[in-house]
This record gives C-alpha cells, sequence and structure tokens, in this order.
C-alpha cells in the first residue's frame, strides 16, 4: 500500500493534487448549480432542491476534510497516506460514475452533470478519508482494487476500441448519433460495384449508372435522398429511372440509406452541383428526416454530450443494436429475403414475383416491430413539433441558396400510415394521444411556400391510387416502410411532371 | 472543516441577476432556456412576458415534467398578458396540439378565456 514512510515527490504531489483538483472542481460545478437554485426550486421542489444542496454541501465538506488532511500531510513531510488509493479509487470512480450517469441521467444537461461530478467527489473524498485509517496491509483488498481498476479501464478501453473501429471501418453498427455529415455519407453509402437487384452501384457508391458532368449543350437533374432513392427495388423500376424515362433525360440518384437533411446538403455541395445539373430535387422523407437528424446541433458541451449522452456512447447502443437485430431474426425465422444477383429484368421478375404481385411479398419486418416503428415515428411528428424542424429547415434553405441559378425543390415522401388507412387506424390506436395524419406536410407546406421553394408532394398522388380488390393501395414493400414498384411508378411519373416544371420555370 | 463555512457564504452568494436570467431565455440549450423561464416566473413576476416564447415551446417536452410546469407557468401568465396569448393562437397556424391546449386551458384558468 502507500503507507510508505519515504514517499516519492510523485507520491507527495498526488496525494495534494488529488484533493486539490477534486475540491476545485466540485466547488465549480456546485456553484454552477447553485446559481440555478430559483429554476431548479421551480423545476424539483422545495425538498427535493433542499436535499440536492444538503447533498452538495456534505459532498463540498468531505473534499475539504481530504485536502485538509493531505495538506496536514504534506506539511509535516509524513507519508503521503493512500495516495496510490486514491489515484485508483478516482479512476474507478469516474468510471463508475460515466456509466452510472449513463443509466440514470439521460438525456444530458449540464446541470445534472455537475450535481453528479460534486456528489462523485464526495464520494470519492469519503473513500479516501476511509482508506486513510491505518490498518494492515491485505491481500484480499489489494486484489479487490487491482480488479476493479482493471475493470473500469477495460469499460474506457472497449469505448475507445468501438470507436476506434467505427472511424476504420465504416458500419452502420457502429454509427453514433451526432456524426459529421461526411463521416455518416460515407459509412452509409454502398460499396461502388455492390450488385443490387442484378444491378452494380456506379463508381461513386450509387444504385445508379455512372454519373457524369454535362457538357454543353446536355442537360440532366439531380435527385437527392435518402433510402428511398437508394431504392429497394430493380433500377428500371425505381422511380429515378422512371422519371428518366418519361422525362427523356438523365436523371442522377444520389440515395444513401441513413441520411438526413444535413446529409442532403452536404451530397448537394459535394457531389451534386459539380455534375453541373440543370435542376435538383431533394427527397424529404416525412418519417424520419424531420425527427433523427442531428438533435444536439449546435448545443453547448459538445464534448460532454459525446460521452454522457448515451446514444453517443457504442458500449451502450452496440448492445442494443445487436440485441434487436437478433430479436427480429428471431421473429422472422430463418427465413431471408433473396438478395442474389441475378441478371436481365426477366430473370428479376422470376426471383421477385411479389415486384408485381404484392400478394406474394413477405414482410421485411414483424407485424410487432411493423406497428411499433409507425407508432413512434407518427408521435414524433403527428404529435408534436419535430425536434428536427429548424435544422431541416435551415438545411432546405442553404440547399436553395447554394443552387442559385438552378432550379431547386423538394419531393415530400409521406410515411405509410398517411396512405394506408388500415395501418393509420392500427397507430391511432396504439398512440393513445391525438395525432394529426397530415402535420407535417402542413408545416412543410407552409415553410416552403413562405420561402419560396417549388415543393411536390406525393401524399396526394399516392392517395388517389385507387385500392385493389383486397381494399389496400399496395404502394410500399409489406411491413417495410419503403416504396414497392408500384409507389415507384406513381413517385417516378409525379417526379417527371415536377422536373419539367421546373425546368420550364 | 475549516474550508466548509467560506464555500458555503460562497455558493449561496452565487444567486442569479434577473439580467443573467433574461439572457439564459437565448441559451442554446432548450432545457436551459426553460430553466431561465420558470426562475424569471418565480423570481421576478413583473418580466414574466418575456418568457411567454420559452414557455410555449416548452410545453411539447415531456422529461422532468417540463412540459407540465410550463404549463402551469403559462397559466399565471394569461392573467396578465391574455390578449397576447389569444394573439398566439389565432396567428400560428404550426402550433403543435399541445400548445394550443396549454394555451386554451391557460386561458380558462385565468377565468378570461374563449373557446
Amino acid at each position: 500500500m502507500s503507507a510508505h514512510p519515504y514517499p516519492t515527490t510523485a507520491e507527495r504531489v498526488l496525494a495534494l493534487g488529488l484533493p486539490a483538483a477534486a475540491l476545485a472542481s466540485a466547488a465549480s460545478a456546485s456553484n454552477a448549480v447553485l446559481t440555478r437554485r430559483v429554476g431548479l426550486e421551480a423545476l424539483l421542489g422545495g425538498p427535493r432542491l433542499h436535499a440536492l444542496e444538503a447533498s452538495l454541501l456534505l459532498a463540498l465538506g468531505l473534499g475539504a476534510a481530504v485536502l485538509v488532511a493531505a495538506w496536514n500531510d504534506w506539511r509535516s513531510r509524513g507519508p503521503a497516506r493512500a495516495a496510490r488509493p486514491a489515484l485508483g479509487a478516482a479512476v474507478v470512480g469516474a468510471i463508475a460514475g460515466w456509466q452510472t450517469f449513463l443509466l440514470a441521467v439521460q438525456p444530458f444537461q449540464r446541470v445534472w452533470f455537475d450535481a453528479a461530478l460534486v456528489l462523485l467527489c464526495g464520494i470519492w473524498a469519503g473513500g479516501v478519508l476511509w482508506l486513510r485509517r491505518p490498518r494492515q496491509p491485505s491481500r484480499l483488498r489489494r486484489a479487490l482494487g487491482l480488479t476493479a481498476v482493471g475493470a473500469a479501464l477495460t469499460v474506457a478501453a472497449a469505448e475507445l476500441g468501438l470507436r476506434a473501429a467505427g472511424s476504420l471501418a465504416p458500419s452502420a453498427l457502429l454509427a453514433r448519433s451526432g456524426e459529421a455529415p461526411r463521416k455518416l455519407i460515407e459509412r452509409f453509402r454502398c460499396r461502388p460495384g455492390l450488385g443490387r437487384f442484378g444491378f452494380p452501384c456506379n463508381s461513386s457508391g450509387y444504385y445508379d449508372e455512372e454519373f457524369y458532368r454535362t457538357r454543353p449543350g446536355e442537360r440532366a437533374v439531380c435527385s437527392i435522398g435518402d433510402s428511398f432513392n437508394l431504392g429497394s427495388v430493380p433500377h428500371a423500376r425505381h422511380f429515378t429511372t422512371v422519371c428518366e424515362g418519361e422525362l427523356g433525360l438523365a436523371v442522377h440518384n444520389l440515395g444513401v440509406a441513413g441520411i438526413g437533411p444535413r446529409e442532403y446538403l452536404a451530397l448537394l455541395l459535394d457531389e451534386a452541383l459539380p455534375l453541373a445539373p440543370d435542376a435538383v430535387v431533394v427527397g424529404l422523407f416525412v418519417g424520419n428526416d424531420l425527427d433523427v437528424a442531428d438533435v444536439g446541433r449546435d448545443l453547448p458541451d459538445a464534448g460532454l454530450r459525446a460521452w454522457l449522452q448515451r446514444e453517443r456512447v457504442l458500449t451502450w447502443v452496440l448492445p442494443r443494436r445487436l440485441a434487436r437485430v437478433a430479436r427480429e431474426c428471431k421473429r422472422l425465422g430463418n427465413r431471408r429475403r433473396e438478395v442474389a444477383i441475378v441478371q436481365g429484368e426477366r430473370a428479376v421478375a422470376e426471383r421477385f414475383p411479389w415486384l408485381d404481385e404484392p400478394a406474394l411479398e413477405e414482410g421485411t419486418l414483424s407485424p410487432e416491430s411493423f406497428d411499433c416503428l409507425e407508432t413512434q415515428r407518427a408521435l414524433a411528428v403527428c404529435a408534436r413539433s419535430p425536434v428536427s424542424l429548424t435544422t431541416v429547415f435551415e438545411s432546405l434553405a442553404a440547399m436553395h441558396e447554394a443552387c442559385g441559378e438552378i432550379p431547386f425543390g423538394v419531393m415530400l415522401i409521406p410515411d405509410e400510415f398517411q396512405v394506408s388507412d388500415a395501418l393509420w387506424a392500427r397507430v391511432v390506436a396504439a398512440a393513445g394521444v391525438p395525432l394529426e395524419r397530415d402535420r407535417p406536410q402542413r408545416l412543410l407546406r407552409a415553410w416552403l411556400e413562405e420561402a419560396d421553394i417549388p415543393y411536390l408532394d406525393l401524399l396526394e398522388k399516392l392517395r388517389a391510387v385507387s385500392p385493389a380488390a383486397d381494399g389496400q393501395r399496395h404502394l410500399y414493400h409489406l411491413r417495410d416502410t419503403h416504396f414497392n414498384a408500384r409507389g415507384n411508378d406513381v413517385a417516378g411519373r409525379a417526379l417527371a411532371r415536377f422536373f419539367a416544371a421546373l425546368l420550364d420555370a | 472543516m475549516r474550508l466548509f463555512f467560506p464555500l458555503l457564504v460562497l455558493t449561496a452568494a452565487c444567486a442569479r441577476s434577473d439580467e443573467r436570467w433574461i439572457e439564459a431565455l437565448d441559451d442554446p440549450d432548450p432545457f436551459e432556456r426553460a430553466l431561465a423561464a420558470f426562475a424569471l416566473c418565480e423570481q421576478a413576476p413583473e418580466r414574466a412576458p418575456l418568457t411567454l416564447g420559452v414557455l410555449l415551446e416548452t410545453v411539447d417536452r415531456s422529461e422532468l415534467e417540463l412540459g407540465a410546469h410550463a404549463a402551469r407557468h403559462l397559466e399565471l401568465l394569461a392573467r396578465s398578458i391574455p390578449d397576447s396569448l389569444r394573439a398566439r393562437l389565432a396567428a400560428n397556424p404550426l402550433m403543435t396540439e399541445a400548445r394550443r391546449r396549454a394555451i386554451e386551458d391557460a386561458l380558462r384558468g385565468a377565468g378570461r378565456g374563449r373557446r
């Protein structure tokens, strides 16, 4: 143990420096909490606030007591008692405090972090006072201490390792919310040459033919979007290909699954505008583009949030993601959707008969997961203000400005619950709160009109499709949330008319 | 323990002024804005009308019952500026159902509401 009669200088500095640093941090953090006491009293109520204040002051008192004891050791040039165990306790306490914060204090708010820091310093100080008691060295205590430090360092190393792996090998499983747009695009972009329904992605990783910069006299347009642009139908049936046929112009399809408005802006600036297009249309899916696009944008304490916001810590999100994948595999049994590469449209039609006959299709998600997902999406955009609406508006305004003289428009893609009445009935029953079905379109249309940005609202077009004999419109893949071939056909024809109007304007 | 009482005095003397709370109404963090709005309503009721915008945005938030607290302060506010609340109700077509209901409840609670 550290009760060495002749402590080294490093031990002496550590023995005094640790309590001093802890007390300084605790004093600063408790000051930050107490300056907010009027607001906190309104929020927590008097008794809870007073309990918090008493805890903070007790923690400060313990910190002060440790510092005084360490100062006395320093002045008397006596043994630096418990210096090493104090360091070990600081490491274990920091990691345990971090994990406890992730478990119990979410979402991250600076004031709770400050309060937690003071309490942690207090607990640590109490532990150090206990460790300073004169006692016989014990192998068991030493072994337990080393085990605790080892476990704490393992947790930290696991997180660092996963983050490093996520940076080196892009994987959707290792994505963290709040990543920079370019990083997210690279993570989710298809591998060049990847075969989808017998069609290889181009050299830029897009589900389209090779892009080219428009030369004088040539005309081409760009369509930017997320998984709807990536598509889950053969290339010939994708809405941009349908649009291309109707329009008689090349439509460059820049689609990357899992991205949102900030990434659309990055794609426009970095990849679409260099192609010198004659018009650009960005597809906005109301089901998730208004809700998940970097809700932490511009928030202070970005560094702390990167470690203390649960969704950003891979050791927390990765097990949940893996568990979700495993649960979904279990629900669906061993059945897998066919993804084999086949050549030629006839071969594709033979391999995927559900493309033209929706009744033959098997659902992508289990019924439970699909209804749960759709209900969550409806709650996010139909019951309250979508959290990323400002981000959406700012990104669209920036895209509009970046296009300058090039015509720019927005295609509003509805969620399936807005088109399928049967699904809407299930969502309303599950939500338990009043929902306004067309609310996202109402918000977006009002803003787009005010910003003078042309838009195509696919909701009206899709609702205008006559239901089949079974009463369903069958415009989306079964329990998948994306357009099927029929949905792509409707979207492609509408997009062609929209592009034509943009080019004529 | 010699440091304890000076620290106690130091931390107790750190209450924020009205101006600091008003500045905090523009904080980029919506939680800090909400806290500032609650504090200003408690500490300086005469300046509470400045918090109207923040209280309305906070009505939509569910964590720590922020929305319920905002609705309660809105009701107190409705007694002094019912016309501003009515104007918000009439002018903003993008208002959520929760906000609309909170304003209507506040106006009713203040005894001047109109359906």
